[in-house]
């Protein structure tokens, strides 16, 4: 009796799953997106990392941002003057910016947005960004009163800065400039990244923890309603899940998942849904200068030479270019030939001979504990055992590690990456360099008191090719004093369906959906071939045949 | 009786898969082909299938699955053992506390095993894995602590029908020393319990080692651990199943092997506790 | 009665000892949450500013006592990621898993019934030995492998079942490989509670009554051999919630093991505590709920007690 009840069970869930319903119905008029984690916050005071900033950026404005060269302009801003000293810039807003809730932006609230990201109790990660500004450390709430920030009236904000920054302008486009209403932070207090208000192309309609984020068009946004009807942002999905939905056609971008990549760019069919860029990331190899060996230059110089970066390459599929030198290549200011280091394991073992280690020696190599960096780990660790140094691997934790590093006599070696901030090099160079900076970010324990009076003077210089000049001589100098081991600048990849168009990738910022849209909007029809015949654009894309349903086989 | 026997063989069959597994750990740098450390192929992203030069194949990293999977057998029994011994330590010391001795300092024992019982396990082993320095000596703690409740609880039941028996209550009269005692007259006839619970968590403990690895919490990296080698796995399984599946039978087979000798040998005593 | 009071009594004194447990495993955990708070790129200052609203520089004793307020209130404190509220993130992903415990603790009793009570009915024939052997192989088993080949195999391979999701027909891949080892040792429990419960003497005299084998079967013998296990289900259902953890990470399914995992990558320190003491309370409570349950359906109990 129980076995028959097994049996009918068994047999109701083959029908069950044999008459599933077809994967998300049709392709609707949301752009769909995927990914593993959910975003953290949607507070522009808060959020810190690649997730949060998308859709920040889809939700909130600054003053300035980045266009599609990395060259400021005006969002909020329709206008600005710096006074000739440098220190005092002023700004216009426009008057047609609107926050979600109806009330239009006006100057108090970019002030209010700042002084929140000052304040202490907000914990913003981005109120060092902002101390340059007079009075910043005094600002204990934000509704302080500070020299630094002046609302003039209602479109003009001015600012008084304490010494020269060329960077500030910078610092205005991050997202933690966004203007907030103030009315809607006191209203949700903790909770407002989750019930983000802010006046930018998108709204949060719906947010579904660990499940789904549903973004909608602005039809009231001053920079003109997006095409897009809104963006589906799936959450839960990892990369090799993403990529089979993306191929039958249920998500509109993906990233592609490392054992696919090598097929995708080379088959036809994917090319023109492929997009790249090459971030404004290093990853490199650090080594601690007041650690023995490593206080002698010969001994980093050495394991500069004895890396393979072309294998660390193929390991992550060739998803990066080679890093000569520090800054990346899309850098503004970036020059190539400033002093790299080739493969050279002969020259590796001459110069620790050189040094006193012939027989080579110990250390200990600290990574963050994720799969990807533990492959490039044990690439380097094998490397470095052919020239005789051997090192043992120490996998530790994101928060750990960060502590480790930051202690100046504990860390010997360990893999890193930076990404920049803004497009300029002193934000490498300076941060990553300075002597000052030892204990925060210069996690090399380097010191060198000639790149610190160039990096000082660079900071008081306006005028850009100059500063460009002598961040060049910096680079070249530290390139030579071999604290890193400047790794490789990884690619940012990601691939859409047939139907979305005008997508953008930015080696700065993550990918912005203002001006996307899609080719079928508003037709109910799933078939992928149907959508691609219809753009009537390029023969390429009139060639791309997706079928929806059944996932691709591997070979 | 055939009852007996089939207990008798299941024990035997595990006896033997132990002893090969052991055999297999101890003469590793005889039975792999290869370093299991080294690239020994140009496989890097793109692991080679097996073939007559690699049977099992090779990894991302260029190296052989077969000797990674020989030298991996190390490493679990050593935290198997390890992890264990330290398991029973506790376990036994908790439960003989609390059946020989009785009364307030049976009650708070068992509170406190109440208490450990009551949390979700399995993610405490991996939080305490996670936020502790990683390696193995936090790894056989970590187990140790999750593991050793129900070694507690069994042997204190053993203990408390030994105590009551005549020969301890006379020598317990007589002003022997609770330690002598105890060790003496109660752990002797304890002993085939204790036995029986150590192999018994060598099955738990391997998994839940092989589990922590997946979560890339086990042994640090490149020592070959099949947990990770799972987890590894994951990322190349569109182009490479093969790597999913070898180690993933080592963990069954040797669980399986301790599994069938605990549960033999248990049986066994059952059978014989019964019919006395 | 008296002996439930003392349990319920004896129950709270567990929960007290398990938030301080839980408390003292937060502690003595050596990251700093200021740290993990503040991101890779803070300096000194914010850091020890943000130490000072948490509260972090007070004594240990004073934070444990403001900890267990805060319990008092509901309040579980946020996640140092995301600031939600851990509380109202639990609830979110609960049902999650509350679905997929359910439906393979279903699977697990049907399939671990069928076959303990098969192999108990023909002892000593093939289907006994393969059942007792194939039990212990799948108790052996790793349940996230099992994961792994199940989802690499019907998902990837065959495309009989979806890759995502949370539907009904998603949730039979990782409800199955979480049923495997639940369902051997019931086969294993039922199969020696039958066992036994058939030689009893009272099943002699049903015989002798005349009462036909359905009934003795099933009235009799299979009640009493169930009992057991129901208790037992209770005790898995509560301990399932955490030992979904390694299922729901190879099957990105979205509930309360997942996001303790996350949480415990991300050094979340209150989405660590919050889950953890969270799962041990569901324990505590299944207990006692059992503990009424036993006491309602065991026979022999009650009449002892009447």
């Amino acid at each position: 009796m129980r076995r028959r009840a097994l049996t009918v069970f068994l047999g109701l869930l083959c029908a069950v799953s044999a008459c599933r319903s077809s994967p998300d119905g049709d392709a609707g008029p949301y752009l769909r997106l995927a990914d593993q984690d959910d975003i953290p916050t949607l507070d522009p005071a808060r959020g810190y990392d690649t997730a949060s900033w998308q859709f920040e950026a889809m939700l909130f404005n600054t003053l300035v941002d980045y266009d599609a060269q990395s060259q400021l302009v005006g969002t909020l801003a329709s206008g600005w003057e710096i006074a000739p000293d440098q220190l005092t810039y002023v700004f216009h807003l426009r008057d047609d910016a609107r926050f979600t809730n109806g009330r239009a932006v006006v100057a108090a609230d970019v002030a209010y947005a700042i002084k929140r990201v000052l304040s202490p109790a907000t914990r913003s990660p981005g109120a060092e960004f902002f101390h340059g500004l007079t009075g910043a450390k005094e600002c204990d709430t934000p509704a302080c009163a500070m020299a630094g920030i002046d609302v003039v009236d209602a479109h003009t904000v001015r600012f008084q800065l304490a010494a020269i920054d060329p960077l500030f302008l910078h610092k205005l486009a991050m997202p933690f400039a966004s203007a907030v209403p103030a009315e809607e932070v006191e209203r949700w207090g903790e909770d407002f990244g989750r019930h983000p208000v802010g006046s930018g192309a998108f709204i949060l309609q719906e947010w579904r923890s660990g499940q789904r984020l549903l973004f909608v068009r602005n039809p009231g946004y001053f920079g003109g309603a997006p095409r897009l009807q809104g963006v589906l942002r799936l959450v839960g999905v990892n990369d090799d899940l993403a990529w089979l939905k993306y191929d039958s056609g249920q998500l509109d971008v993906a990233n592609i998942p490392p054992a696919e990549f090598p097929r995708v760019i080379r088959e036809p069919r994917y090319q023109p849904l492929l997009h790249h860029v090459t971030t404004m990331r290093t990853q490199y190899l650090g080594m601690n200068c007041a650690l023995a060996p490593f206080t002698d230059r010969r001994v980093r110089q050495a394991l500069n030479h004895a890396v393979n970066k072309e294998k660390l390459l193929r390991l992550i599929n060739n998803r990066g270019v080679v890093a000569q030198g520090i800054l990346p290549p899309n850098m503004p200011g970036y020059t190539p030939d400033v002093g790299a280091y080739a493969f050279d394991p002969a020259a590796a073992r001459r110069l620790l001979a050189q040094a006193g280690f012939a027989e080579g020696f110990t250390s200990t190599l600290w990574v963050r504990n994720d799969e990807n960096t533990l492959r490039l780990a044990q690439s380097i660790q094998q490397d470095l055992a052919d020239v005789g140094v051997g090192v043992q691997i120490k996998a530790i934790a994101w928060g750990p590690f960060l502590e480790a590093v930051k202690k100046l006599d504990l860390v010997p070696m360990f893999l890193l990456g930076w990404e920049a901030d803004f497009p300029d090099p002193s934000n490498f160079l300076e941060v990553l360099f300075h002597s000052k900076y030892v204990g925060t970010n210069n996690n090399t324990n380097y010191r060198n008191a000639t790149v610190d009076a160039e990096l000082d003077q660079a900071a008081r210089t306006a005028d850009t090719a100059a500063r460009f000049a002598l961040l060049r001589h910096v680079e070249a100098t530290i390139l030579a004093d071999a604290p890193w081991v400047p790794l490789m600048h990884p690619m940012s990849y990601e691939i859409v369906s047939p139907r979305v168009r005008d997508f953008q990738l930015h080696p700065l910022r993550p990918a912005r959906f203002d001006h996307v849209w899609l080719a079928d909007a508003g037709r109910a029809t799933g078939d992928a071939r149907q959508q691609s015949e219809d753009t009537g654009t390029s023969a390429a894309r009139r060639e791309v045949r997706m079928e929806p349903g059944a996932p691709e086989r591997a070979p | 009786m055939s009852g007996d026997g089939r207990e008798r063989r299941l024990a035997l069959l595990g006896a033997v898969m132990v002893l090969a597994l052991v055999a297999v750990a101890l003469c590793a740098p005889w039975l792999a082909p290869f370093d299991p450390l080294k690239a020994v192929a140009d496989s890097f992203g793109n692991p080679f299938a097996p073939q007559a030069r690699h049977l099992l194949g090779t990894d991302e990293l260029g190296r052989d699955v077969l000797s990674r999977l020989i030298y991996g057998a190390r490493i679990s029994l050593l935290v198997g053992v390890v992890a264990t011994g330290l398991t029973v330590v506790i376990g036994v010391t908790v439960g003989v506390s609390a059946g020989y001795f009785g009364g307030w300092v049976d009650t708070l024992l068992m509170r406190v095993t109440d208490v450990v019982l009551s949390f979700p396990l399995l993610l405490l082993a991996i939080a305490l894995a996670a936020l502790f320095e990683p390696g193995l000596k936090s790894i056989f703690v970590v187990i140790a602590v999750v593991s050793w409740t129900g070694v507690a609880r069994t042997v204190r039941g053993d203990v408390l029908s030994v105590r009551g028996r005549d020969f301890v209550q006379a020598v317990h009269a007589l002003g022997a020393h609770p330690l002598r005692i105890v060790l003496r007259h109660v752990l002797p006839n304890v002993w085939p319990t204790i036995l029986i619970m150590a192999v018994l968590s060598t099955s738990s403990t391997v998994l839940l080692d092989a589990g922590l690895s997946y979560l890339g919490l086990g042994v640090p990296v490149p020592t070959p651990s099949w947990g990770r080698m799972l987890s590894d796995s994951q990322t190349y399984y569109r182009i490479a199943p093969w790597l999913m599946v070898f180690p993933g039978l080592a963990i069954v087979y040797t669980v399986v092997a301790f599994n069938f000798l605990g549960y033999g040998l248990l049986a066994r005593s059952e059978r014989r506790g019964r019919s006395r | 009665m008296s002996a439930l009071l003392r349990r319920l009594g004896w129950s709270v004194v567990i929960l007290f000892g398990v938030t301080l447990l839980t408390f003292v495993i937060a502690f003595i955990v050596p990251s700093d949450p200021a740290r993990t708070l503040a991101g890779p790129k803070a300096d000194r200052e914010t850091i020890a500013s943000i130490r000072h609203e948490l509260g972090l520089d007070q004594p240990v004793p004073l934070q444990y006592v403001r900890y267990l307020g805060r319990l008092a209130r509901g309040d579980l404190g946020r996640s140092y990621l995301t600031r939600q509220g851990v509380l109202d993130a639990i609830v979110e992903r609960l049902p999650a898993t509350a679905f997929l415990a359910i439906v393979s603790l279903a699977l697990a009793a049907v399939a671990g019934v069928g076959l303990g009570c098969a192999s108990a009915l023909r002892q000593g024939s093939a289907l006994d030995m393969t059942v007792l052997a194939g039990s212990l192989v799948a108790l052996s088993v790793p349940t996230f492998w099992i994961g792994m080949l199940l989802l690499y195999v019907f998902a990837y391979r065959l495309g009989w079942f979806p890759l995502g999701g949370i539907g009904l027909v998603n949730v039979v891949l990782p409800a199955g490989a979480l049923a495997l080892g639940n369902a051997a040792s019931y086969a294993r429990l039922l199969h020696t509670n039958l066992r036994s419960v058939l030689g009893e003497d009272y099943i002699r005299t049903a015989h002798a009554k005349g009462l036909s084998a359905a009934r003795v079967y099933g009235k009799h013998a299979l009640r009493n051999a169930l009992i057991p296990l129901v208790t037992l289900l209770g005790l898995d259902l509560a301990g399932l919630m955490s030992g979904v953890v390694l299922t729901e990470t190879v099957f990105n399914w979205p509930g309360l093991g997942r996001l303790a995992v996350e949480a415990v990558f991300n050094q979340d320190i209150p989405m660590i505590m919050g889950t953890v003491l969270f799962s041990a309370v569901l324990v505590v409570a299944a207990n006692i709920v059992v503990d009424f349950l036993y006491v309602a359906i065991d026979p022999r109990i009650r009449s002892a007690r009447q």
